[in-house]
């Protein structure tokens, strides 16, 4: 390099003057915040599945639907099908509002059957014709109105599972931390194919919902966690925190998932619903997240006890070489048979029943997790089509679940797959044990 | 960091990953303004003004892998819009031309080169000399096949040589 070359070098490569990297953050700081899609769904499948008390006598029924309706073969079973956990129980609670709303979407005529809301999620539910619709609508990520005003801060999940041959039951929920009225009008709008459309379903509170603050910091080297409330309502046990970090600490780090487990007194593990979370860089650097948990709701029967432990799970970059996920995969053939889930646990296929089609399966999870162990399970056919899409798994005793899979070839031989597991990289810092008055 | 991926958080709405990005490439956000301007409260304001738009627009952004680019180009724009503006107030006030160099002799001697040359040759070569920006990336910047830059590059270093050479001679004649 010729000296002009090093003088020019030198000239151009200069450090960032203070006055420009002061502008730059005060220019952050004047940052509007954008609200749509800011809520990270962390469970956007199980999230939303929504049992529901559907009401299919509706005369503004599409025929199709109708028709169809009419030939099942116990009125009001849709609801058992779709519904998750948490949903499940809100409907046996009676807590579902009736709204009978029928809408085309991309082409085909949907109906609107059910809203639940019980402080926390708001559920709805609907029927179609269409196995993939549910994608559709979800990819045009549908607009939200309370009372007609938009609502800025917002995540939607979605699932659902075929109720009969040519009906779908689908469902679709939707987590706000913006306080909503007790009574509203829910207003769902959208473009579906290319052709708008919109839905008005009103949607009520109902329910109770026991808070328990929780008001504990604990800290380790830079990172402070701060659990903050606790609640039990019909569909959700729901944790919140606050964690204050360093931008550069490895709880908050691309590649690391940051996750809980909630253990009560009787070592049952509770399955995640759905989480939510959103942070803010704070103008000394520090980052501050808010964390929202739901996990699977306890009913009646609040817990003594709750043990929540944070752990951090690897999530390979998308540039990142990472070493293949090992796969265990078995025949079944008829009796109990056990699957390693690696440093996890086991899992173990205790029953399987063909009927028509429908292929469900009873198996125990013995390990570290059982939700993440349950729910880490599908089967294939002997030509490897995979069957998973419409699964809920449903706890049927402590660490027994139950999960079904449709149209499934009756020639065809089952087999049955799961992963294996690293454990979880516990925080044990941040780990703590509640009472519960 | 996953450029890639911040991106794709940005351009959902996620605050803090456009925030990230901006940190990742203010070093050259502003050695880019400081090409075409000369104080660096100017390089300040057209920066502020290129964060504002990027954020406002980064939704229409289809590859994720042209954000540097992208943004310096916004840059590069404000810079332009700005000696514009400067041109106006200065006609319109009739204000004297303030210092253009304000960082030592040696500097001045750079400035003095780069002012000998055409507009282009200089903006190539400075923007050359940038540390973490590839000819692949000024061709993306200046909208041109990256041969077409490396060409210009060769003629500007070319001329920048022989502009060097002459100042030598005039230099050393005048001490003679």
């Amino acid at each position: 390099m010729e000296k002009w070359e090093q003088q020019l070098d030198e000239e151009i490569n200069r450090e960032l003057p203070q006055l420009v990297d002061k502008r730059i953050e005060e220019t952050f700081h004047s940052l509007p915040t954008k609200k749509t899609g800011r809520k990270k769904l962390l469970y956007s499948v199980s999230a939303a599945v929504l049992a529901s008390g559907i009401v299919i006598s509706s005369s503004s029924m599409s025929t199709t639907i109708a028709d169809s309706l009419k030939t099942m073969p116990v009125i009001g079973s849709v609801m058992e099908k779709v519904g998750g956990l948490g949903e499940k129980n809100g409907q046996k609670e009676g807590l579902v509002v009736s709204t009978g709303e029928e809408v085309e979407i991309g082409g085909q005529t949907i109906l609107f059957t059910e809203t639940l809301y019980d402080g926390n999620s708001i559920y709805i539910s609907y029927l179609n014709t269409s196995n993939d619709l549910n994608k559709r609508i979800l990819s045009g990520f549908p607009t939200v109105l309370v009372d007609g005003e938009p609502l800025g801060d917002y995540g939607i999940g979605a699932g659902g599972q075929k109720v009969k041959e040519g009906i779908y039951g689908k469902t679709m929920s939707i987590r706000t931390p913006e306080e909503l009225p007790d009574e509203f009008l829910l207003t769902l709008s959208g473009e579906t194919n290319g052709s708008q459309w919109q839905v008005d379903l009103p949607v009520v509170k109902k329910g109770t919902e026991k808070v328990i603050p929780l008001n504990q910091s604990l800290s380790s080297g830079e990172n402070h966690l701060h659990y903050s409330t606790l609640s039990f309502t019909s569909t959700s046990t729901r944790i919140q925190f606050q964690l204050l970090t360093t931008e550069d600490s490895k709880l908050i780090q691309n590649g690391q998932h940051f996750d809980i487990q909630i253990e009560d007194e009787n070592g049952r593990v509770l399955r995640g619903i759905g989480a939510s979370s959103s942070s803010a860089r704070l103008h000394d650097g520090t980052v501050q997240g808010q964390y929202t948990f739901d996990m699977e709701p306890y009913g009646d029967e609040i817990p003594e006890r709750i043990t929540i432990k944070p752990y951090l799970m690897n999530i390979p970059l998308e540039d990142e070489e990472v070493e293949p996920v090992i796969f265990t995969t078995k025949k079944w053939t008829g009796e109990p048979i056990t699957l390693s889930q690696g440093e996890m646990g086991n899992l173990t296929v205790q029953s399987v029943e063909r009927k028509e089609g429908d292929v469900t399966i009873i198996y125990t999870v013995d390990g570290e997790d059982e939700s993440m162990q349950a729910s880490t399970f599908w089967i294939e056919d002997s030509e490897n089509n995979r069957y998973t899409e419409n699964r809920v798994e449903a706890r049927v005793d402590d660490n027994t679940f139950k999960q079904t899979f449709y149209d499934f070839p009756a020639e065809r031989d089952i087999y049955l797959h799961t992963t294996e597991m690293d454990s979880h990289r516990y925080l044990s810092d941040f780990e703590v044990t509640f009472d519960i008055q | 960091m996953n450029i890639s991926k911040e991106v794709k958080r940005a351009r959902k709405g996620n605050k803090a990953s456009f925030e990230t990005l901006i940190r990742e490439y203010k070093m050259t956000m502003y050695r880019v303004s400081k090409t075409i301007l000369k104080r660096d409260e100017d390089c300040a304001d057209a920066i502020q003004e290129a964060i504002l738009k990027a954020y406002h627009s980064i939704g229409t952004l289809k590859e994720p892998h042209y954000f540097k680019t992208w943004l310096l180009r916004i840059v590069m724009n404000e810079c332009y819009a700005i000696i514009r503006k400067q041109k106006k107030v200065i006609q319109l006030e009739e204000l004297p031309e303030e210092s253009r160099f304000e960082n030592g002799y040696a500097n001045i001697e750079v400035r003095e080169l780069l002012s000998n040359l055409s507009h282009e040759d200089a903006m190539v070569l400075q923007l050359f000399y940038i540390r973490d920006f590839t000819i692949k990336e000024m061709a993306e910047v200046m909208d041109m096949p990256e041969n077409t830059v490396k060409t210009k590059l060769r003629r500007a270093k070319k001329r920048a040589q022989l502009q060097v050479k002459e100042d030598l001679q005039w230099k050393s004649g005048n001490n003679s």
